[in-house]
């Protein structure tokens, strides 16, 4: 058992820490997207904390079309508003813009809207975030009475830095073929780290001691999507001749790939990172994402790409198309299984599982 | 001898075959609410039949919902079992289409039986068995007099409700109207031939095409089904027991598997 | 009486839609036909500024719109669906990119360009990519973001937009060696602001008791504010159309004779059924309101072309803020004396419905205005339960009676 008790517990209740906090007189800013630059709430001396699907069902404020995966995360903010100080929501895709519309008739608390440019190729776009970037601190500044300096921001930078090379280096632990910790493990430490305080979770990975995993000779899969929570996902793969060998999720490396630069000015190192960072099914050139997932199969010798989605996700829908007709022509197979809450569809989601593995085990 | 064993929702089948893979004897019974009961009495029929008994069987895999609960020596996914089962019975199918009791599957699989892609439905009535089950009871007429019915038809009603429990009243209302039972009938085949249909373009119509599953049996159905796809697919002779079949094709396998380093 | 009820209702001009339709898309052949640029625009893309360029813009929306309405979208949307995109998709992206896919041998020409503004819905930048992809044509992507308050039409907001407006010209100029102008501009700037003038001065003649304009005119005579602004055949349109609804008003002639119930609709039509204007209007319910019909009137000012029209872009109806909606919903229920509103949830679009209960809410628990919501397509008829939303229809104005 790699994982410390205090990780995998957190990972099956996340919000059971948020007692925690509020016990200690800790500000907490609930956050929804990987595009927020945890840095700056660091900064201002609050704690992010990643708001998600876990433990609730759809709302009844939204149709029944709209993706359940922001309907559950709007039920989630709405029941829980008293453990937090605020909220900070990222215009990524429609449901998820939409929530700040719903939000705003219904809670009292400070909400902030993060607008992220959807070509973040165009040099422009990358201006436009920059002076997002600061409207969001000042959003910080006046609602917290708190003053964030070029220090407080570096330094948070440095953390925020520390902690994603440390799940990077897990990892890439694996690309040698070496299995040195199971996918299901190393999906708990990535999501700590988004409900942890950092420094404690930190600690907690480096004193990791990395045994080879029993998911040797399994198939190869890489896992495409957007957030994954229920890691029972991971799970299903694994307990069925899998292994994640590498993803794209928002929920995984695309929350911690690349790290921030060293600049003379956080806030544009900031903005850099944050829109350059792995391509999003939501935002970036659709070229761009293609290839990063050809190169992550390649790069990590994928045998198959798995899409988990939610019902409804457009983005996905949309590119799932796209990977298909890509990842066929170099003859590597794919599938999309989708859901609306993977805790009771676990049945059905399992059976699509072993049937794409075995399909490509032989 | 090896034994298949497909553990569906709605009907367990069994399917015993010898090591050149020829079906010898196979068995449909209600899968009922207990797996492990069903998947016995399956088994027991099937080796009756053809006088054996479990002795004579080296392997079973099983396949289907209910797959783990049978006793088995491995297991094997319906799609691959359905696809292996196809193949062997008719190399030249590279598209399968499954309709089961409680769910419906579209199969494409290459010249070597190899699965391509598929697609399921799982969470839908509509698509599957059950709603006919549903409408036959609604009509007062047993699921083999609807073949029958549906060739009578005049004038096939155009249903227009896409849900199960939704077609129900609209069934009703038609037939209060006056509409006649065959042509209820005729339009009901054709919507779930519709959904069918829907469900299986993802995956494409590349011949030969198959269907398999027991709503494969119903000859109303068929018709339907091939009119929307616009060809005549491949009928297996008893299109039940396809994925059984399929599960005692890979016992065979794996048998001569587990003893390759040994002889 | 009799032959008063047989006489058809709405507006003549309006049934010069269908040729000015017809027109749209011979143009574009010819353009076509001529080697002249022709793009691809999703709605509130501002094709004055095509037109100024001679690059001539069609709207796959339009398009799907009137796939629908003339019963000929199943062969796009089953395309689509071949290919493997989900029935759940936006059925105006699935009528598209099937049309697309299937060669284009249709009304639109396929496009040298495709040009989108990200501000009615993100769907509309994975469309656009998606086509891009399949057709492998030169994408322009242009980001207004949600307006969250007024001093975003004044402030980096309104900078980051007319930047990329000039993005877009230098684009169109070297991919197509074409030559901005500005006069050009200005001149259709102008016109299309007259139209704009000319559309919102007929709808605010709705106010008026009975209503001359109903739902099924306001659906059609949108299309020159679609894609047709900044042309004199638009200003053309609109002024014929003004002139007869003023005849109608002076005449106290309206839609109905007998008006029950005066209503707001919330949401894009539904192409396939128009027949369900026709049942709330046999009940007596007129359709005096609509923010769709609205949205596509934009005064510009000729003074600052590409500012103003950056400010059209920010300001289509769903790209701004909630309060500054309702507030607008709250005015209008005052002006044209509503009744009671009916919202449709539209499974196209989750951009307008993910909120439209909150809205819903607000406007029953605050402002007491009675409202129904149904969900449907907008132009898949396969997703319409017709019994169920008449059902509820009959309802909903029962209720209105009572109250």
């Amino acid at each position: 058992m790699t994982i410390p008790n205090n990780v995998r517990d957190l990972c099956k209740n996340p919000a059971t820490i948020l007692n925690q906090y509020k016990n200690s007189g800790v500000k907490v800013i609930g956050y929804t997207c990987s595009y927020v630059p945890e840095e700056l709430i660091i900064s201002a001396g609050l704690q992010p904390y990643r708001i998600t699907n876990v433990g609730a069902t759809t709302s009844a404020l939204t149709p029944s079309f709209v993706c359940p995966f922001a309907s559950a995360v709007l039920e989630n903010m709405l029941r829980l508003e008293n453990f937090f100080s605020g909220f900070v929501l990222a215009h990524t895709c429609d449901p998820m813009w939409r929530l700040y519309d719903i939000m705003k008739k219904k809670i009292s608390k400070p909400l902030f809207l993060l607008r992220v440019p959807h070509d973040t190729e165009n040099e422009l776009s990358l201006d436009f975030f920059r002076k997002e970037i600061l409207r969001f601190k000042e959003f910080l500044e006046e609602n917290f009475e708190v003053k964030i300096d070029d220090n407080a921001l570096f330094s948070s930078i440095g953390l925020c830095n520390k902690s994603r090379s440390l799940l990077k280096s897990i990892y890439t632990s694996n690309s040698d073929g070496n299995y040195k910790i199971s996918a299901f493990d190393r999906f708990h430490l990535v999501l700590a780290s988004m409900w942890m305080p950092k420094a404690e979770l930190n600690a907690q990975v480096k004193a990791l001691t990395l045994n080879n995993s029993e998911t040797d000779g399994n198939v190869r899969l890489h896992v495409n999507g957007t957030t994954v929570y229920d890691l029972n996902l991971i799970r299903a793969i694994e307990e069925s001749g899998g292994f994640v060998a590498s993803d794209d999720l928002c929920t995984g490396s695309r929350y911690f790939w690349s790290n921030v630069e060293k600049s003379q000015d956080p806030i544009s190192a900031l903005a850099y990172r944050y829109l350059k960072r792995t391509p999003c099914p939501s935002q970036g050139p659709l070229g761009d994402r293609l290839e990063y997932i050809n190169f992550m199969v390649r790069e990590f010798r994928a045998q198959g790409v798995i899409t988990f989605t939610e019902r409804f996700c457009d983005p996905i829908l949309y590119d799932s198309v796209h990977i298909r007709n890509m990842i066929a022509k170099n003859g590597v197979p794919t599938i999309v299984i989708d859901y609306e809450n993977p805790a009771l569809e676990i049945g059905r989601i399992k059976t699509r599982v072993e049937a794409f593995i075995e399909s490509i085990g032989g | 001898m090896y034994a298949g064993i497909d553990a569906g929702a709605s009907a367990t089948k069994a399917v015993i075959v010898d090591k050149d893979s020829e079906i010898v004897s196979y068995s449909i019974v209600p899968s009922g609410i207990n797996f492990k009961v069903s998947s016995e009495e399956a088994l027991k029929k099937a080796l009756t039949t053809s006088d054996l008994s479990l002795e004579d069987i080296a392997y079973t895999v099983s396949t289907g919902y209910g797959r783990t609960l049978v006793n088995a020596k491995a297991t094997s996914s319906e799609i691959a079992c359905i696809s292996r089962g196809i193949h062997k019975l008719f190399p030249s199918v590279r598209t399968i289409i499954d309709v089961g009791g409680q769910d419906s599957k579209a199969i494409r699989i290459d010249v070597n039986g190899r699965v391509l892609d598929f697609v399921m439905n799982d969470k839908c009535a509509a698509g599957t068995g059950r709603f006919l089950e549903v409408m036959s009871n609604i009509l007062g007429k047993h699921i083999e007099e609807l073949s029958k019915l549906h060739f009578k038809a005049s004038n096939p009603v155009r249903m227009s409700s896409t849900c199960t429990v939704f077609a129900e009243s609209e069934v009703i209302s038609h037939i209060s109207q006056g509409s006649e039972i065959a042509d209820a009938i005729a339009g009901l085949h054709e919507a779930i031939a519709e959904r069918i249909y829907s469900m299986s373009c993802r995956i494409g119509f590349e011949k030969d095409v198959a269907l398999t599953g027991g709503v494969a049996k119903n000859k109303g159905f068929v018709d339907a089904l091939s009119k929307k796809i616009g060809l005549i697919p491949t009928l297996p002779e008893e299109p039940q027991i396809v994925c059984a079949f399929g599960a005692a094709l890979a016992a065979i396998k794996r048998h001569r598997e587990s003893f390759g380093n040994i002889t | 009486m009799s032959s008063q009820r047989e006489k058809r209702r709405g507006l003549q001009t309006t049934r010069k839609i269908g040729e000015l339709i017809m027109e749209h898309f011979s143009k574009a052949l010819d353009a076509k036909a001529q080697g002249k640029p022709v793009a691809w625009i999703t709605v509130f893309t501002p094709v004055e500024l095509l037109y100024s360029m001679d690059i001539y813009p069609v709207a796959p929306e339009h398009f799907g719109a009137m796939c629908s309405a003339r019963g000929f979208i199943m062969e796009f949307l089953e395309g689509a669906e071949k290919s493997g995109y989900s029935q759940s998709l936006c059925s105006y992206s699935r009528c598209g990119l099937g049309y697309a896919i299937s060669g284009m041998k249709g009304l639109m020409p396929p496009p040298d360009f495709l040009v989108t503004f990200r501000n009615s819905c993100d769907v509309y930048v994975k469309w656009w990519q998606s086509l891009s992809m399949h057709l492998g044509t030169p994408l322009f992507v242009g980001e207004a973001p949600y307006v969250l308050a007024r001093e975003d039409l004044d402030n980096y907001v309104l900078e980051y937009v007319v930047k990329q407006l000039e993005q877009l010209i230098k684009m169109a100029e070297e991919k197509f060696g074409l030559k901005f102008d500005m006069e050009k501009l200005v001149s259709a700037v102008k016109l299309s602001d007259k139209a704009s003038e000319l559309w919102l001065e007929t709808l605010k003649l709705r106010r008026v008791k009975p209503c001359p304009l109903g739902g099924r005119d306001s659906a059609s005579d949108i299309f020159p504010l679609v894609v047709m602004q900044g042309t004199g055949d638009a200003v053309k349109f609109y002024e014929e159309l003004l002139g007869e609804v003023k005849e109608k008003v002076d005449k106290r002639e309206g839609i109905i004779e007998n008006e029950r119930f005066r209503l707001l609709f919330d949401g894009i039509w539904l192409w396939y059924a128009f027949d369900l204007i026709k049942y709330f209007e046999d009940r007596g319910a007129v359709f005096v309101y609509e923010p769709y019909s609205e949205a596509w009137a934009s005064r510009l000012d000729a003074s600052k072309p590409l500012e103003s029209i950056a400010r059209k872009i920010l300001t289509m109806g769903l790209n701004i803020d909630i309060d500054l909606r309702i507030e607008r919903f709250l005015e209008s229920i005052k002006e044209f004396q509503i009744d009671g509103a009916v919202l449709f949830s539209n499974r196209s679009c989750k951009s307008w419905s993910a909120p439209q209960l909150v809205t819903a809410e607000i406007l029953s628990e605050k402002f007491n205005v009675p409202y129904l919501i149904f969900e449907a397509d907008m132009a898949d008829p396969r997703q319409y339960a017709e019994a169920q939303v008449k059902n509820r229809i009959d309802a909903f104005l029962e209720v209105l009676g009572e109250s």
